[in-house]
């Protein structure tokens, strides 16, 4: 069946601690893009407290729909299909997220699309410039996820490297939690690493040399260790070196990805693309390698229903919608193909 | 108001159902008790009611939800369903709790009711009514210590007051009264509907009774680290 | 109470390998230590003695991990769960009956959930001058565990 190149899309993201919703046409063009975060709600845990995600998911998720209308100044008559991330996540933020875009595709009578949240993150750097021509090589860094994954024209992906342990986001956070700095961890290493040096403490880079997969269990083991043998330590150096250490393996990794496929772009995607030492070494990279680089803007690289949006777009083009008996899948993997051939 | 007609939507406990309620009364119904698929069910089930009673979506007047107390997930799917349709066709809710939908099949009794439901931990939710009428605030407590306050005549209803049944054994239980039913909850939000008593779907949330464990003992837990840094 | 000290990875696998060779369907391990102190990494000896060949990652995203060796593997991380009536929640309970093994980081968080038959096995890291020494310490609850902890020992030659 021809679809118009226009629809217009809602897309909503429940997947973990930011209710959001958005509306795309054309799988590009970003009308609304709303971000309800919790942020503030889980600070004094340290961490993405579940329950809490999922009654505050509940609570404002009606209201985060109607702001993405209002916004994009689109009626409900104008919505052509809704889009939602049905996984990976936490079962109990999914399923608002899910149940909502069911029901509102029920009233509205337009097709439902069950997203992959690893997918629609894949989606967010192409928003930027949709232009940029594959093979992509895309770097997702978050709090659940590390990989490197090929893209081609077609949407479809594979996967290069991934963490075997520690996520590099978690690293983050677990770092943050041990030496008891605010959550989340990421952006406050972030600041702190900017008055600190980067080469005061030369912590492991693991599997630096083999492959394309990470191990970061080993570096927050060690900042552990380096802490507690040296109680009068710098935190600002400790920050630094330990994103130093993080970095550079990242980024190692991802030329040598992006040299094997003959990568067109580097993309980064997931919340810690918006790391400002991540963001300056695969840009100083790209113009050493000679290879265009994609930095997703704040709002596109955390957790955000414009990419859900765009994903279900490319979604509806290749695998059609989803039925109303659609679940959510908190282990939900991304369908990699074995090898594009690149 | 003529003519209303009233979805309402259970989701409070491991069951899923969803009625259609007009003024002759329950025009249909469906309730699956197995599996505990709610998100997967929902939806389509309403879909399928629809279609079944020829009942259009722009027939209903109000929908009606019950909020709990129960199941986490459950009432997430529920309330998010619910109020996402109430949004989308932009008509009205009513909110009824637990212990409301099973205190309504009981109005024909004369004697105290109280609605007893199980939240584990050796506590239950409760809630007392008399004819339907709710006679006091919904609370969270020991079986021992609501025996203790039963006037002699009570009955006993809902999974509470099954589970701890030995406890209440000096009182009458009625133990067809287990779970809130889905025609329970269309026929009491139809004439709270009729009533007027009905609320935007920003107005509905769902009744937990119990913060999540987080806010109590948290700090046990991050105890652990020794430094210190801001 | 049994006390086995590891002077490293090798040492924790090899543990990890004598708790695998004597579990069985339905039991559930307890993990307890502080951040750091290799309650992953014990689950990835684990999970290799099981026979289990994909790479075990941390389960504190997602909360429940899946594997299938010998037996099915479920690898859960309770840090963050607020409370027993979550873990209802999660259908833990199904999670449990499927014959599978489940071990539970934090699992001390939710211990009136868990069934009075199991493994707690609490991990302290070494001095801080020698980084890789760890304690390990199993305590088992119920009859079955307390039978096998002998088997274990013998497992380990100590």
């Amino acid at each position: 069946m021809a679809r118009p190149m226009t629809e217009t899309i809602l897309g909503i993201e429940t997947s973990c601690d930011e209710t959001a919703a958005a509306v795309v046409i054309g799988g590009r063009d970003i009308r609304s893009n709303i971000i309800a975060t919790q942020i503030d709600l889980h600070a004094e845990f340290g961490g993405v407290v579940p329950e809490i995600a999922g009654r505050a998911h509940e609570q404002h998720i009606t209201a985060t729909v109607a702001a993405a209308l209002d916004e994009a100044r689109v009626s409900a008559a104008e919505i052509d299909a809704v889009a939602a991330t049905v996984g990976p996540g936490l079962i109990g933020s999914l399923l608002v997220g899910v149940s909502a875009a069911k029901a509102l595709a029920l009233v509205w009578d337009v097709p439902f699309i069950g997203v992959n949240h690893l997918e629609a993150h894949f989606e967010a750097a192409l928003l930027e410039d949709p232009t940029l021509d594959p093979p992509l090589l895309i770097i997702l860094v978050s709090g659940g996820h590390t990989m490197l994954v090929a893209m081609d024209a077609t949407r479809r992906f594979q996967l290069l490297g991934r963490t075997l342990d520690d996520a590099a986001g978690e690293a983050f956070d677990k770092v943050a939690r041990y030496l008891e700095l605010d959550f989340p961890g990421g952006p406050v290493i972030d600041r702190l690493a900017k008055s600190g040096d980067p080469t005061a403490v030369k912590f492991p880079r693991p599997m630096l040399r083999d492959g394309l997969d990470f191990s970061f269990s080993g570096v927050k083991t060690s900042v552990i260790n380096h802490v507690r043998a040296n109680p009068d330590y710098d935190v600002n150096d400790i920050a630094a070196s330990f994103q130093a250490a993080v970095v550079d393996v990242l980024v190692t990794k991802a030329r040598r990805a992006a040299d094997q496929i003959g990568a067109n772009g580097i993309c980064l995607a997931g919340g810690v693309a918006a790391n400002s030492a991540l963001r300056a070494a695969v840009t100083e990279a790209g113009a050493a390698d000679g290879r265009r680089v994609l930095l997703p803007r704040l709002d596109l690289c955390t957790d955000n229903a414009a990419m859900v949006a765009a994903s279900g777009w490319w979604r509806l083009r290749s695998s059609g919608p989803d039925k109303l008996d659609a679940g959510a899948d908190p282990r939900l993997k991304v369908n990699f193909v074995d090898d594009l051939g690149l | 108001m003529s003519d209303v007609l009233v979805l309402g939507i259970e989701t409070a406990t491991a069951q899923v159902g969803a009625a259609l309620v007009d003024e002759s009364g329950l025009v249909g119904s469906f309730h699956v008790t197995r599996d505990r698929r709610h998100a997967e069910t929902l939806v389509p089930a309403i879909r399928q009611l629809l279609e079944t009673c020829s009942v259009e979506l722009a027939d209903i007047e109000a929908i009606g939800v019950d909020v709990g107390p129960g199941l986490f997930t459950g009432l997430r799917v529920g309330l998010a369903t619910s109020k996402s349709m109430a949004f989308a066709l932009q008509i009205p809710m009513v909110a009824v709790t637990s212990f409301e939908a099973l205190a309504s099949e009981t109005r024909w009794c004369d004697a105290p009711v109280v609605a007893v439901i199980d939240a584990r931990r050796g506590e239950v939710f409760h809630q007392s009514f008399r004819e339907g009428e709710a006679l006091g605030e919904p609370g969270v407590a020991t079986p021992e210590t609501i025996r203790d306050g039963l006037d002699a005549d009570a009955v006993l209803i809902g999974d509470g007051a099954i589970r701890y049944a030995a406890v209440f054994e000096t009182h009458k239980v009625a133990s067809t009264i287990v779970y809130p039913a889905a025609g329970a909850v269309g026929r009491y939000c139809f004439a709270r509907a009729v009533a007027g008593q009905v609320v935007s779907h920003d107005r509905v949330a769902p009744m937990y009774l119990r913060r999540p464990d987080a806010v109590a003992n948290w700090a046990t837990v991050s105890g652990q680290v020794s430094t210190k840094h801001r | 109470m049994l006390c086995l000290p590891s002077d490293g990875l090798a040492a924790t696998h090899r543990i990890a390998s004598a708790l695998a060779a004597v579990v069985g369907p339905g039991d559930v391990i307890v993990l307890n230590g502080d951040l750091g102190a290799g309650k992953t990494t014990f689950t990835q000896g684990f999970a290799e003695a099981l026979g289990v060949s994909e790479p075990v990652t941390s389960p504190t995203f997602t909360l429940v991990q899946e594997y299938v060796g010998a037996y099915r593997l479920h690898h859960l991380d309770v840090y963050r769960l607020s409370g027993p009536d979550e873990v209802q929640d999660l259908a833990l309970d199904e999670l449990l009956d499927d014959g599978g093994i489940t071990i539970i980081e934090w699992g001390d968080r939710i211990s009136t959930e868990l069934p009075a038959d199991r493994l707690t096995v609490s991990i302290e890291l070494g001095e801080p001058h020698c980084p890789d020494h760890r304690r390990f310490s199993l305590e088992p609850a119920g009859e079955s565990w307390t039978s096998r902890i002998d088997r274990l020992v013998l497992g380990l030659g100590v």
